[in-house]
């Protein structure tokens, strides 16, 4: 006897009994507990009936169809990508970001700055932004990421550039070092502001166009707004040759809270419309 | 018949009929499984065609050498998850009793529309963990080891959640001491 016969026979109205039950609840707790305290539990299990049988499952798959229809063109082919190649894309994509700048507005003081420093800065935003991608895009056959992960990981896209931005300045001597204090704080944080913004503008296409969710949750939203502030911020360390404090909190710092806002207002409204059950 | 793993391996390879065939043996599970715990049979339908859609995005990801039905599965159950923390107040927040009768039981049989009523308001109550293992050990016929390899946990885990489980309806469900209630259809066990 299993659980299923046992199951079966209490459906039917019929209380189990005899060895084969017996030796059944030796090894069962669970239809133990169905059959305890003369079957009380197990009289009013059966109360709830067997569902009705679906009719609809052919329309379902017709409706179906018509979605797997809509899931073409370069996003339905890069969502259908496995998820190491999907990765592998983002990273490139940041990496292009990075090379970009490079290659056609190099920062004018990089043979100045501290070699170490450098990469300290350029491998802590790449690590945080390898992690990051890589925890945004995990595919949904896979337990959610832990709470205390992706919460850590969008408060750390907001502290190391600021803790980055804060600390010592690390070289004056080139000539637009300390440009952006005082008078010209303001216009030159809002250049880089809008400059470092658009440049996160193609990596957030990216990683929406990678992510196979049709509804966006909050540690999704969130990651990807800390990966466009952390692209942002190592592609601006790359272009942008002032080293005072106030401009890097100013005009770097503040693309990541102005992303993390942006994303956090999407997603109050799209779940205030999904409770009130209008469309996301 | 092909086995779920050779449909997936005929869907990677580019067999639309494979994917169809997985549909049609899956979605009605799915659908009274996901279905029990939403408010609206439209909720679980919208669930259900995600889960297909994952499968069809995630398809490159499927290992070979794995089995279709937990992998199938473990997307649904967590597209159930977010769908309660996006829509409910609270996570896994039990469904309240909309006080309409329970539509799959006979009108004319009032005493068992009230048990009906209070086993799934005991259901409901129950923990999101140990309610899933027991709707797929009652409603869906599974065995503990099938219904350790859906959720992803030990058979000796699943076997603890039911217990468990089945430790708080029988709780739940015993009538005030000195008046027992007495169901009809089961005879007395002696």
């Amino acid at each position: 006897m299993n659980c299923g016969e046992i199951r079966a026979l209490l459906v039917e109205g019929t209380l189990p009994t005899g060895a084969a039950v017996d030796a059944h609840l030796r090894e069962c707790a669970a239809c133990g507990e169905l059959l305890a305290d003369g079957a009380l539990l197990g009289r009013q299990m059966p109360a709830i009936g067997p569902e009705p049988v679906d009719a609809g499952v052919e329309a379902l798959l017709g409706e179906m169809h018509a979605k797997l229809e809509t899931d073409r063109g370069l996003s339905g082919y890069l969502r259908a990508r496995s998820t190491p190649l999907r990765l592998v894309l983002a990273l490139l994509g940041a990496a292009l970001l990075v090379l970009s700048q490079l290659l056609f507005a190099r920062r004018p003081d990089l043979e100045l700055y501290p070699l170490g420093a450098m990469v300290s800065v350029l491998v802590s935003y790449a690590l945080l932004l390898g992690s990051t991608l890589a925890v945004d895009l995990r595919p949904l056959q896979r337990a959610p990421p832990p709470r205390w992960l992706w919460i850590g990981l969008v408060a750390s896209a907001l502290i190391v550039p600021l803790v980055i931005a804060a600390g010592p300045q690390v070289h004056t001597a080139h000539a637009l070092a300390n440009r952006g204090a005082g008078a010209d704080l303001i216009p030159r944080a809002l250049r880089c502001f809008l400059y470092g913004g658009l440049l996160a503008v193609p990596l957030l296409l990216l990683v929406f166009a990678l992510d196979r969710r049709e509804h966006r949750s909050w540690p999704s939203l969130l990651l990807a707004a800390a990966s466009g502030g952390l692209a942002a911020n190592l592609s601006l360390q790359c272009h942008c040759p002032i080293t005072h404090p106030f401009h890097l909190l100013a005009g770097h710092v503040t693309i990541a809270v102005a992303l993390l806002f942006a994303y956090a207002v999407i997603g109050a409204v799209r779940m205030g419309r999904a409770r009130n059950g209008w469309p996301a | 018949m092909k086995s779920d793993e050779q449909l997936m391996a005929a869907y990677v390879a580019g067999d639309v009929s494979a994917f169809d065939e997985l549909f049609r043996r899956y979605a009605p599970m799915l659908l009274r499984v996901i279905g029990r715990q939403m408010r609206s049979p439209d909720d679980a339908r919208d669930l259900v065609q995600q889960t297909f859609l994952q499968l069809h995005r995630a398809r490159h990801d499927f290992d070979p050498s794995a089995r279709v039905r937990p992998w199938l599965f473990t997307i649904a159950l967590n597209l159930k998850r977010e769908h309660f923390r996006r829509v409910l107040r609270r996570p896994e927040a039990p469904l309240e009793l909309d006080g309409r009768s329970d539509p799959r039981v006979p009108p004319h049989d009032p005493t068992r529309s009230e048990v009906a009523q209070a086993v799934r308001s005991a259901i409901d109550g129950l923990p999101p963990d140990r309610r899933e293992v027991i709707l797929l050990h009652w409603f869906e016929g599974l065995s503990f080891p099938e219904i350790a390899e859906l959720v992803g946990a030990s058979v000796s885990a699943v076997k603890v959640r039911a217990h468990r489980g089945y430790v708080a309806l029988r709780k739940e469900l015993e009538p005030p001491s000195g008046n027992p209630r007495r169901p009809d259809g089961i005879g007395d066990r002696s």
